[in-house]
């Protein structure tokens, strides 16, 4: 019973509401997708179900690269900045009842998802492919969902920054 | 006839492929014997099961017949056990999307040979799920297979050493990878690495050491490379503790874990058997404090039916809020023969308490299903 009490108080007392979370695509591989959608028997690199494995940065790219064809990932990824037509937030927030023409599977299949891992998933996929950030060296602009910024990281991926509540974007 | 059913059930689950498994129940230490050997070939538990572990196998069914493998129909040779497990699953998912679906989770075999005094082989060989694009070349696979060095080959103490394919020893090792602790907890479902191990196991307490290195030969389920320690020490017949540490590295990430352990079986023929497990993940620069934590209270309402509630908690990043998720599971396993298991499983699966944060309430799940299982 005191652990239950302890557990209680610590999912009740702990954490900060302000999502600063980093939007590169190693810090999401293993802290949402890894533990979220690559158990064994799903998108694991073991049996890539659909040919998708998230469970590690290579894998993920892979994926991204060369088992999403290019017109698939530009729906996932490049327009998926207008949440919620978008189908990578279709498949984190399908639902019974809900409009689905092309058949998508609602995921995660086996259990519900944090909403603030869904959102971070969207706003990591909305800036870009991972391997493809074109900004110029050093370079730091305003970006996704407005108070944001953005630059290069070290995988030449986009990094999303929050701006603290009062502070400006640029 | 029963042969006739066995072939078929093994011929269905061949055919529709093994996607999950569960393994042995901790549940039984405690409260039906002191350590996993006493029941198990392996020091680790699950799998194999000695002569002792017949018994109990016969003794908890309701209506008991010969616990041994293939009814004793088919008798191996005194230097090789032979065995295997068969499970398959239904049930109603609302995880949110509803949906009724079921599928095979288990179709394997095991094999384990005296090949000289004290040193055995084992090998548990299956179906598992395969992998997209060589479906034809991976639906087979050997989860385990290992040299086994036995102190006391006729005792289920002593000195163990083992070298190949097993899951290092961590912690309780509950049956249902679902479980926080095992799905987070760095043991989770087919990710069984390469390792060596020295482990010792007495009535009064247990050691077990692990190195691992991920496993190379396939596209592995984890890519993990470490060591593994589990220390266990039973205070008397009815109380025990244990401490865990894991430190591992991956191409990604290096993650350090420590947990400790608790089973207490109480008055009214109730055990109570507690972990909990911090992570520290380093990604980069970035560094994540994670707690998987895992509550299950067991009780035999009968001889041959035991109730299971359990109480879980996972916080993926201690430092945010509304990323922790909560789990009330419900089990409850009826032991009609010797070799068949009815299970009913159900599961509540709560984010930060069903709370809201920053105006948005996560989704709720739920599933009930059934589970049946049947050991050649």
């Amino acid at each position: 019973m005191k652990w239950l009490v302890l557990l209680v108080s610590l999912g009740f007392a702990c954490g900060t509401s302000t999502d600063d979370r980093p939007r590169t695509t190693a810090y999401v591989t293993k802290t949402v997708l890894a533990q979220t959608c690559a158990e064994a028997q799903c998108h694991s690199s073991f049996v890539q179900k659909h040919g998708y494995a998230f469970d590690t940065v290579d894998a993920v790219k892979h994926t991204l690269f060369a088992e999403i064809t290019a017109p698939v990932r530009s729906a996932l990824i490049s327009e998926s900045t207008a949440p919620p037509d978008q189908p990578l937030s279709n498949v984190l927030r399908l639902r019974n009842g809900d409009p689905n023409p092309d058949g998508i599977k609602a995921m995660p299949y086996d259990s519900p998802m944090p909403e603030a891992d869904v959102e971070l998933l969207l706003e990591w996929a909305a800036l870009g492919e991972p391997g493809a950030c074109e900004l110029a060296p050093g370079a730091t602009v305003c970006g996704f969902a407005g108070a944001a910024r953005v630059h290069c990281g070290d995988d030449h991926e986009y990094v999303f920054e929050t701006v603290p509540t009062g502070g400006s974007c640029e | 006839m029963r042969l006739l059913a066995i072939v078929v059930a093994i011929g269905a689950v061949v055919a529709f492929a093994g996607e999950r498994r569960a393994q042995a129940y901790p549940q039984f230490q405690l409260a039906r014997d002191q350590t996993c050997t006493n029941c198990h070939v392996s020091p680790a538990g699950g799998g194999l099961l000695n002569e002792n572990g017949l018994n109990v196998a016969e003794g908890i069914s309701q209506w008991g017949n010969k616990p041994e493998f293939m009814y004793k129909k088919l008798e191996p040779p005194s230097w090789l056990l032979l065995g295997g497990d068969l499970r398959a699953l239904a049930g109603f998912f609302a995880t949110p999307y509803r949906s009724v679906t079921g599928f095979p989770m288990q179709a394997e075999v095991y094999a384990n040979a005296i090949v000289g005094s004290g040193l055995s082989l084992h090998v548990t060989a299956g179906i598992r799920p395969p992998r997209h694009g060589s479906e034809a070349a991976t639906v087979f696979w050997s989860r385990e297979h290992y040299v086994m060095w036995q102190q006391h080959p006729d005792e289920p103490t002593g000195l163990y050493l083992r070298a190949g394919h097993f899951m290092p020893v961590f912690g309780l090792r509950f049956a249902e990878h679902e479980d926080y602790t095992r799905r987070f907890g760095g043991t989770g479902l087919d990710t069984e690495p390469y390792g060596i191990a020295a482990e010792y196991v007495d009535q009064a307490y247990e050691v077990h050491a692990t190195g691992f290195v991920r496993d190379r030969l396939i596209q592995a389920a984890s890519v993990d490379s470490g060591v593994a320690l589990y220390a266990e020490v039973r205070a008397s017949t009815d109380l025990s503790f244990g401490a865990e540490a894991m430190a591992t590295v991956s191409k990604d990430d290096q993650k350090q874990r420590a947990g400790l352990t608790n089973k207490i079986f109480l008055p009214g023929d109730v055990l109570l058997q507690t972990e909990v497990i911090g992570t520290r993940v380093a990604i980069g620069t970035e560094v994540v404090h994670q707690i998987a934590g895992y509550v299950l209270g067991s009780r035999f309402l009968t001889d041959w039916l035991m109730l299971d509630l359990g109480l879980g908690y996972f916080d993926e990043n201690l430092r945010y809020q509304g990323l922790d998720r909560e789990a009330l599971d419900l089990n409850l396993h009826w032991f009609p023969t010797s070799h068949v298991e009815l299970l009913f499983d159900a599961r509540l699966e709560l984010i930060d308490f069903h709370q809201a944060v920053n105006g948005v309430t996560s989704p709720v799940g739920a599933y009930l299903a059934f589970q049946a299982h049947y050991r050649l």
